[in-house]
Order: C-alpha cells, then sequence, then structure tokens
C-alpha cells in the first residue's frame, strides 16, 4: 500500500539540518566546542547534497523531470536565438502546410468514403464500344435488364437518369432535380430509411414518386399527411399538356447526393448547379421499369451496382466481360463489339482527376524535403557555433546523449510551432480559396482541417523533427567528430562541409525537378489556350431559361423562344442573339447514331455516333462560325412536323470524313427518325468538349421543329455582357413570369471554367516550384556565406599578397559549384523518372521537351550564380589587415 | 550500514533488515533520525553504523508504506526536529517481520550447525 506523499525538498532540508544540528549538539554536550562540534557532525552525516538528490530522485519519475528540463532549456535557447528560431519555424511551415493541405485534398478525396453506406463495394458499369467512338458509358434498360438476370456477383444493379419536375400552383413554382431510377436504386445507395415506402414491381403503370426530406420540409413543411396522397407534378410529357397527379408513395428523411452522372447533357447539368451553388441533393426519385423500352441500342442509363460482400471488382469484372460476351452473341446486331467495365465508383467520379491529385501530392512532399534540408543546414550552422557551450557542458558531467537528446528536443520544438503555424495557414487558405476551387473538382468542398489531418500534421512534425534534428544532434554533441575546435576558433570539419553539400544539392535536385514539371504543364496550358475555339467568345452573354415543364404545349415553346429573342434583340446594347440546345463549353449533350447514304450497311450497336444540337438560325452568326457550304437554316426549315425535319446542317469535320473532297450539300443522311435528311449547309467546327479536345461530328437541328422547353440564350452585346443580364431577366419575365433563368454566365468565363482543371494544378504546382526556388537560393547564399566568413583569413592573405578582388570572388562563388553541379545533374535524372507521370497531362508537350528542359535549368544556374555572387562579393570588403590581426 | 571493526567489508544487508530495526526502534515511542540512528548504534553495541544515506530513504520508505508517521516536534535540547511514530498497522509489521527474522536466523542456524566452526 503506498501513500503518495508530496513531501517537499525543502521540508526535508530542514530535517537534515535540523538532524546536524542535534549532532552538533550532542558533540557540544561532549565537551566539544561548537564550531568543531558543527564540522563533526557534517562530517558524520556524509554527503547533504546527495542525501538530497536521492530525496528528490525517489519521488519522481526521473526521466519525465528531464524532459521537462530540456523542453524548458531549449525554450530559452530557441527564444534567445530569436531569428534563427523565426526563420527556421517559418520555412518548416511552408513545408509542412504545403503537405497538410495536399493531404487534406487527399482525404477528401481519395480517403474518406463517398457519401454513400458500404461506398468501398460500390463499383460502375460503363457499356463501352471497341471503336473510340465518344464514351459516354451508358447502358440500356434492356441491357440492364439481362445483367440483373444474369450475374451473381452483385447485391442489387441499379439504372438511373437524370430528370426534372416542376412543381406549379402554391405559393411559387419551383424546379426539382432529381432521378428516374430503377426500384433497386434504394437498395444499392443504402437508402433504408423511408417514411412511407419505395417502388416496387406492382407500380408499374401507376405514377408514383418518391420526395426527399428538403423538397419535404421546403414546400410542405414535413406534413405527414402527404404520404400516400397524390400530388400534381409537372413533368415532360409529349402527349399532352398539363400536371399530372403522382402518387407519394414516401419521404426519404435523409439527404442523398446526387450519383455520377456521366458525360452526356446530365453532367453538364450537374456541373451547373455546383456553379450556381445548388445543393446537389436528390429531390425526388421516379420509378423506372426495365423492360418499357425495347430498343437495346438505346443506351441511355447510368448503371451503379453494389458487390456481393466478399466478391472482388476483378471477380466481378470476369462475369461481366462472360455475360456481356453471350450478349452480344445473342444480339448481334445491338451488342457486337460492346463490352463491360466494372470500375470503382470512386475512380469513376474522379477520372483524371486522381492523377493531378497524386502529382500535386509528390510536389508538396518535394517541398518539405527541400524545407527540411534548409532548417537542417541551419541547425547543422548553428550547432557549430554553439560549440563553446557544449564544451562546458560535456565538461560539467552531461552525457553526449543528453546533449544530443536537447538538439533533438529543440528540434522537434521547432517543428511543433511550425506546424501550428503551417495548420493556421492553410485553414485561413481553406477559407480564402474556397470560392476559387474548380468546381469541376468532384468532392473538393469536403476538403478542410479535421482530425485525420491534424494527426498528419503532428506525424509530419514529429518525422521532420528527426530527420532535420538527428545529424546536427550527432555532430554537435561531439559523437561525430565535425568539428574542430582550433586556434581560429570553430571551424567547420570535412564531415561537417559534406554534410551541408549533400543536403544543399539535394534541394536543388529537388527544385529542378519542380522547376521544369512547372514549365512543362505551363507549356502545355499555353498551347492550350491558343487552340482556336472555332468561334468568337468576346461578349456574349449565356443563359439557361426553361418553362415549368409541360405547362404549354409545343407550339408555345416555339412562340416563346421566338418572343424571347425579339425581346432581347431591342435590348439596347445588345446586337445579336440566338438559341441553342445545351451550353457550349461544358461537357455533355445529346447524341445520336447516324447513317450516311451509301455508306456499308453496319450494325445498329456499331453506327457512328454524333451530337445534335438544336439552334436558331442566327446562332452561327452571334458565334461567328463560318459557313463553308450551303445555307443557313431560314422559314423554310419551320414547315413540317415537329421532330421531323427535312434538313440539317452539319459540322465541317462530319462533312470532310463522309464526303472527303466533295460537296456534302445534297447529300443524305439517316438520323434519329426514319426518313433520310439532306444536307442543307456545313459550318466550321467548335470544340464544344473544351479546348483540349478534337472536334467531334456535329448535326444542328431547325429549332422551329425541335422546340424546347429548356434553351440556351446567347447575347452578343457591344459591351460588358453581364451588365445587361438583369435587363434581360426582367425581359423575360415580363413574356412568361414563371421561366426559370438561371445559369448566367458569359462565354468567356465559360471557357475559363473548362481551362480550370488545367491551370489550377499548373498554378499550385508553380508555387511549390517557387518555394523550392527560394529555399534552394537561400541555401546556397548559405553557404557561399559561411564559407566567406571561414575563410576570412585565408582570403586577407590573398588580398595582402595582391589578388584582385575579382578572382577571390571567383574562388568563393567556387565553393557552390560541387553542390550546384551535383543537384543539377540528380534533378535531371529524377525528371526523367517524374516525365512520365506528367505526360498523361500533357496537351502539344513531349515530356522530354529539350526547351524546357534547358530553359528551367538555365534559369536556375542562372539564379544561383546571383544568390553565390552576392555573399562572395562580401569577401572583398574584407580588410587584409584586420584579419591578419583577428588570428 | 558498516561495521566499524571491518572497514574494508561491507556487510551488505537487505533493506528489509534496517526497516526492521528502525520500526523496533520505534517501539519505545516517538524518535527524530538523528536518534534512530544513535539508538541501532548502541543497542547494536557499535556493530552497526547506520549512515544517512540509507537511513532517509529507509524513512522515507517506511512513511509511504504508512507504517511510520511524522511530525514536526521539539527535542530536548529544544531544537526543532522531525519525529517518526509507530502506527498501528506499522506495530503489525513489526510482530509480523519479527517473527519471520527469527524463523530465518533459527534455519541458518541450523544449518551451521553449533559453535565453534
Amino acid at each position: 500500500m503506498w501513500r503518495w506523499h508530496r513531501r517537499s525538498d525543502a521540508d526535508f532540508a530542514e530535517e537534515i539540518a535540523a538532524n546536524i544540528a542535534i549532532d552538533a549538539d550532542r558533540q557540544v554536550a561532549e565537551g566539544m566546542n561548537p564550531e568543531d562540534a558543527k564540522a563533526a557532525a557534517l562530517r558524520a552525516f556524509g554527503n547533504v547534497t546527495r542525501a538530497q538528490e536521492r530525496f528528490y530522485e525517489s519521488r519522481r519519475v526521473m526521466w519525465l523531470d528531464d524532459l521537462q528540463r530540456d523542453v524548458r532549456y531549449a525554450l530559452r535557447a530557441l527564444f534567445r536565438s530569436r531569428g534563427f528560431t523565426v526563420i527556421a519555424v517559418l520555412t518548416l511551415a511552408l513545408g509542412i502546410g504545403a503537405s497538410t493541405a495536399m493531404f487534406s485534398v487527399c482525404d477528401a478525396l481519395l480517403l474518406r468514403a463517398l457519401p454513400y453506406p458500404d461506398s468501398d463495394r460500390l463499383v460502375a458499369l460503363r457499356s463501352t464500344h471497341s471503336s473510340p467512338t465518344p464514351d459516354t458509358g451508358l447502358a440500356s434498360p434492356l441491357d440492364l435488364a439481362d445483367w440483373q438476370a444474369r450475374t451473381t456477383s452483385f447485391d442489387g444493379i441499379a439504372g438511373y437518369r437524370w430528370r426534372t419536375v416542376d412543381l406549379t400552383g402554391g405559393a411559387y413554382s419551383e424546379r426539382l432535380y432529381g432521378l428516374w431510377a430503377t426500384p433497386e436504386f434504394f437498395k444499392v445507395f443504402g437508402v433504408t430509411r423511408v417514411n412511407g415506402r419505395t417502388f416496387t414491381p406492382p407500380d408499374r403503370g401507376t405514377n408514383p414518386i418518391v420526395l426527399s426530406r428538403g423538397v419535404w420540409e421546403r414546400r410542405f413543411a414535413a406534413d405527414r399527411a402527404l404520404i400516400g396522397s397524390p400530388l400534381n407534378v409537372n413533368i415532360i410529357n409529349l402527349s399532352r399538356v398539363g400536371p399530372t397527379p403522382h402518387l407519394v408513395l414516401g419521404v426519404v428523411p435523409i439527404d442523398v447526393h446526387f450519383p455520377p452522372l456521366t458525360a452526356d447533357f446530365n453532367r453538364g447539368a450537374v456541373n451547373s448547379m455546383a456553379v450556381s451553388g445548388v445543393e446537389s441533393q436528390v429531390d425526388f426519385w421516379l420509378p423506372l421499369f426495365l423492360g418499357e423500352n425495347p430498343n437495346r441500342d438505346d443506351r441511355t442509363l447510368d448503371v451503379v451496382a453494389k458487390l456481393r460482400p466478399g466478391v472482388t471488382v476483378a471477380q466481378a469484372q470476369a462475369e461481366m466481360d462472360v455475360v456481356a460476351h453471350a450478349l452480344a452473341e445473342a444480339f448481334p446486331a445491338t451488342n457486337r463489339n460492346w463490352s463491360v467495365q466494372v470500375v470503382p465508383l470512386r475512380s469513376h467520379i474522379l477520372g483524371a482527376t486522381r492523377r493531378v491529385i497524386l502529382l500535386l501530392s509528390l510536389a508538396s512532399v518535394l517541398v518539405l524535403v527541400i524545407a527540411c534540408g534548409n532548417v537542417a543546414t541551419l541547425l547543422l550552422a548553428s550547432g557549430v557555433a554553439r560549440q563553446p557551450e557544449v564544451a562546458v557542458r560535456l565538461a560539467l558531467g552531461a552525457s553526449r546523449y543528453r546533449i544530443a537528446r536537447h538538439f533533438l528536443i529543440e528540434s522537434l520544438l521547432i517543428a511543433l510551432a511550425a506546424t501550428a503555424v503551417g495548420v493556421g495557414i492553410v485553414a485561413l487558405g481553406i477559407r480564402l480559396l474556397t470560392p476559387w476551387f474548380p468546381a469541376d473538382v468532384p468532392l473538393i468542398q469536403r476538403a478542410g482541417i479535421n482530425g485525420s489531418v491534424l494527426i498528419f500534421a503532428v506525424a509530419v512534425a514529429i518525422a521532420t523533427a528527426c530527420c532535420t534534428g538527428i545529424f546536427p544532434a550527432l555532430m554537435a554533441s561531439g559523437r561525430l567528430s565535425g568539428v574542430n575546435l582550433n586556434m581560429r576558433g570553430q571551424s567547420a570539419g570535412r564531415l561537417h562541409h559534406r554534410a551541408i553539400n549533400m543536403l544543399v544539392a539535394g534541394q536543388i535536385a529537388v527544385t529542378i525537378v519542380l522547376l521544369v514539371s512547372t514549365g512543362l504543364l505551363f507549356k502545355s496550358a499555353t498551347h492550350l489556350l491558343r487552340v482556336e475555339p472555332g468561334f468568337m467568345s468576346r461578349n456574349i452573354l449565356t443563359m439557361t431559361i426553361s418553362l415549368p415543364n409541360n405547362k404549354f404545349d409545343w407550339q408555345h415553346n416555339v412562340l416563346f423562344s421566338r418572343d424571347v429573342v425579339n425581346a432581347v434583340k431591342t435590348t439596347p446594347v445588345v446586337t445579336d442573339a440566338a438559341v441553342i440546345q445545351g451550353v457550349p463549353m461544358r461537357p455533355g449533350g445529346f447524341w445520336t447514331t447516324f447513317t450516311v447514304e451509301g455508306m456499308p450497311p453496319a450494325d445498329p450497336g456499331d453506327l457512328p455516333v454524333a451530337r445534335h444540337r438544336v439552334i436558331s438560325p442566327d446562332y452561327f452568326r452571334v458565334m461567328q462560325i463560318p459557313l463553308l457550304e450551303g445555307r443557313n437554316f431560314d422559314e423554310r426549315d419551320g414547315e413540317g412536323e415537329r421532330g421531323h425535319p427535312k434538313f440539317v446542317i452539319m459540322n465541317h469535320a462530319l462533312a470532310a470524313r463522309y464526303w472527303p473532297g466533295q460537296q456534302a450539300v445534297g447529300k443524305r443522311i439517316h438520323a434519329g427518325p426514319d426518313e433520310w435528311v439532306t444536307v442543307a449547309g456545313v459550318v466550321g467546327d467548335v470544340r464544344y468538349a473544351g479546348l483540349g479536345t478534337p472536334p467531334e461530328f456535329e448535326i444542328y437541328l431547325p429549332e422551329a421543329l425541335f422546340p424546347q422547353s429548356a434553351i440556351t440564350l446567347l447575347v452578343k452585346t457591344t459591351m460588358n455582357p453581364l451588365r445587361v443580364a438583369d435587363d434581360i431577366r426582367s425581359r423575360i419575365a415580363r413574356i412568361d413570369g414563371e421561366a426559370f433563368v438561371t445559369d448566367v454566365r458569359t462565354m468567356d468565363e465559360l471557357i475559363a471554367d473548362s481551362l480550370a482543371p488545367r491551370w489550377f494544378p499548373t498554378l499550385l504546382l508553380a508555387v511549390c516550384g517557387g518555394i523550392g526556388l527560394l529555399l534552394a537560393l537561400s541555401g546556397i547564399y548559405g553557404i557561399v556565406a559561411q564559407s566567406v566568413v571561414q575563410r576570412r583569413f585565408e582570403i586577407g592573405i590573398r588580398l595582402a599578397l595582391g589578388s584582385t578582388p575579382k578572382r577571390v570572388v571567383r574562388l568563393m562563388v567556387q565553393r557552390s559549384v560541387s553542390p550546384v553541379a551535383v543537384g543539377v545533374t540528380v534533378g535531371l535524372v529524377g525528371m526523367v523518372a517524374t516525365a512520365r507521370l506528367l505526360s498523361a497531362m500533357l496537351f502539344e508537350t513531349a515530356p522530354f521537351d529539350p526547351a524546357t528542359f534547358i530553359a528551367a535549368t538555365g534559369l536556375f544556374v542562372l539564379v544561383a550564380l546571383i544568390a553565390a555572387f552576392l555573399p562572395a562579393r562580401r569577401a572583398t570588403k574584407v580588410d587584409p589587415m584586420v584579419a591578419l590581426r583577428c588570428e | 550500514m558498516s561495521t566499524r571493526k571491518d572497514e574494508r567489508v561491507r556487510i551488505a544487508l537487505l533493506q528489509g533488515t534496517l526497516d526492521l530495526l528502525i520500526l523496533r526502534t520505534l517501539l519505545f515511542g516517538p524518535q527524530h533520525g538523528q536518534g534512530v540512528a544513535r539508538a541501532i548504534q548502541q543497542q547494536s553495541e557499535e556493530t552497526f553504523l547506520v549512515d544517512h544515506s540509507s537511513l532517509y530513504p529507509a524513512l522515507q520508505r517506511l512513511e509511504a508504506r504508512g507504517w511510520i508517521r511524522a511530525e514536526w516536534g521539539t527535542s530536548d535540547n529544544n531544537r526543532k526536529a522531525r519525529f517518526y511514530e509507530l502506527t498501528r498497522t506499522g506495530r503489525k509489521q513489526l510482530v509480523a517481520a519479527t517473527e519471520q527474522w527469527r524463523r530465518l536466523s533459527t534455519a541458518i542456524g541450523r544449518i551451521l550447525g553449533p559453535q565453534p566452526v
């Protein structure tokens, strides 16, 4: 039984003193004189200090006590040399901050689970064709039904499509964004809580709908009576006008994020929602029952499946290969040459972004390495300067281990302080930069400082402290004899020199890699900028206008579109206006297969694919797309049955592919509905999918026969387009007050948006390269400056003996030559490895582009020379007499 | 502890032995550290010399275990001193330890046989 007795040292000292006094009294009583008695008593007692020490030690955990003392001492030492500490902390903060920021992004995108239960078991099933047609990955309903029937690897396979419905009536109309989904959707995405129920096969033929929490609370005040009662919903219905009553089967009381929607019209819409800040939650579900669409080649659905527990992606892929092959044999017309890819959902969502993230993570780690190198150099130098202090401590009996530990604790404190600063900067940076993040990057909004990020930061701090501190600690404690104490004061020994050389060379190598990579990405981005989009984008304002679904018949939609264009054209400063279906420079659009008259017959599954766009006649004029052959749309194209044009316009790529060297006008193609249409004109290519993608086949259709309830309005103005936006909005409201106007952007902004995924990583990499350059240059500066200080005596003698200042300077600069040469060489070798990683991200730039390599290396060497030259110049200021005397 | 006679030979005695002697000494009433040391010295007829490097740790040990308790008081010479006193548990421990020691020494005595050897 131990009682923890908190007895103070003073108390024990008092007891000792009292006992010595009593003993002295006794001696005096026996006849000794008082002073002798006191001395005798002390002698008899023994070593008072030792007794006190033993008492002290007996009631403490000594290593903890030592640690406390070391920390206090280290803090004092760091505070004494404030300049050094501040520089070290800031330098390391840059490195730790950069890597923490990148880890936070990695955590949000790569590490944290997707917002669905069991998300690691979710895979996307993508239908792909063997030829490089546009790869949408969509599947047809009949294919999906067969997959469900024939496979055993999955707990459920769900297909879905993006839809909008409108709720009219009530206080205000509202547009809802949701999904048309098969009943398995809820099981696959783990939506188990439902007030009411979801779809089941018996619901086929009725009009059910399932709502989500957001709509339920927002519009219906969470009224339970809604469940089971009918709701009037405006849904696109080509046969009649007006709302359709739907039975509300249930309400999902949680938020469900939109599942990934591939590159078709759906994704463009979701992107635009993200840009305009609309929440990407599903508002409603409508049932999609397979078997209603008899066309096996009508590929319109995204498919996500949940793997059975224990089934791997490879096993599922193997099974799907067999099934796809079986379907290809059974239905050669539609499925020959089609296969299925099983892709983990995260890869499917991230796509090419994953590579960018890895590259940036590598860059941030490199910056950390450079920062560590810098701080290690600083610590080494300061270790040399503190040799007298260390020598005294050694003489007083400190163990070398203790001294080394002290230096390590100093590094640890610096690292922890740097972590605090670094994390603070990152938190601030995230708050400031969030609006600038490219909205395209999926899941990026989740990036922030959370528990795992903090743990990572602290782990990095400890690792950094070990890496930077261990070498200087060992050297300072004398275990590695790096220092000679000689008559001229402290001079660093050879090992010390070599250590610093290596560090600086390492920093330079890493900086070279960063600089060349930045150069390559930069060159690639500028190439991209120079690509002609195929139209004039200046001063064009775009916005998406839609009427509530199915509120009017199609004739009305045609008139509405025309009225809007006319109203807008009368606005001052507007020179022209036109309408198009689907926003340019955004991913997505409508696709159709087509046949060319005279082409060899092909199976429906192998037909070529083109994008089709519905436009108003002024479209080419507004965008200044050249008309190469034939004519533009005019009133003739308005006559006829809706959906059945007689003439179409195609783009140059399509015409050149199928009628090379001939006139395409007058030729006939077969696209969509059953009859042949004639080519009326050919226009120039436009890079709708983004500047980096070559132009695809485009077929333009006249608006008069394809009325849309959602149109994209293009307005050409004489001045800054955004200033006209409000005026146009009011004009549209005057035509129809219920029209939704969303997504107001200028064409230049749209192009910039499409380029952002390239510019953003280039910018970040440039920042990393800049930081690395700065740190490496300071390293070079440091070693030359140190060399000048150490060799003052030698310089003095040289100058006294008649050497010119120039030669002295050259001598000093030579000190930096070896680490620079080694560093550049190693860096270029490292670049060879990295170039491969970069090659996928480059546009029209070879990964081993000699111009970039030479330019970046040359720039670095030049700046390095300057960094070496500046301190070397100081050598010439050395007064020879002073130098000789300080011996 | 050391014996005076064989200065160069130090008999290393177990810690528990010193604890036992201290408890025994305190049986007769509270005493301060000096007094305990002198008492052991005298009662063992100068066989044992308790030096303070072992005494005070022993006293702290006993105090932490709750077998003795300490208080500041005045000595006969009107000096302030820290007096140690046996507690109830200390008394019980003394009885138990004494019993153990007697058994031990009897056993050793049997092995070594009667004097002289």
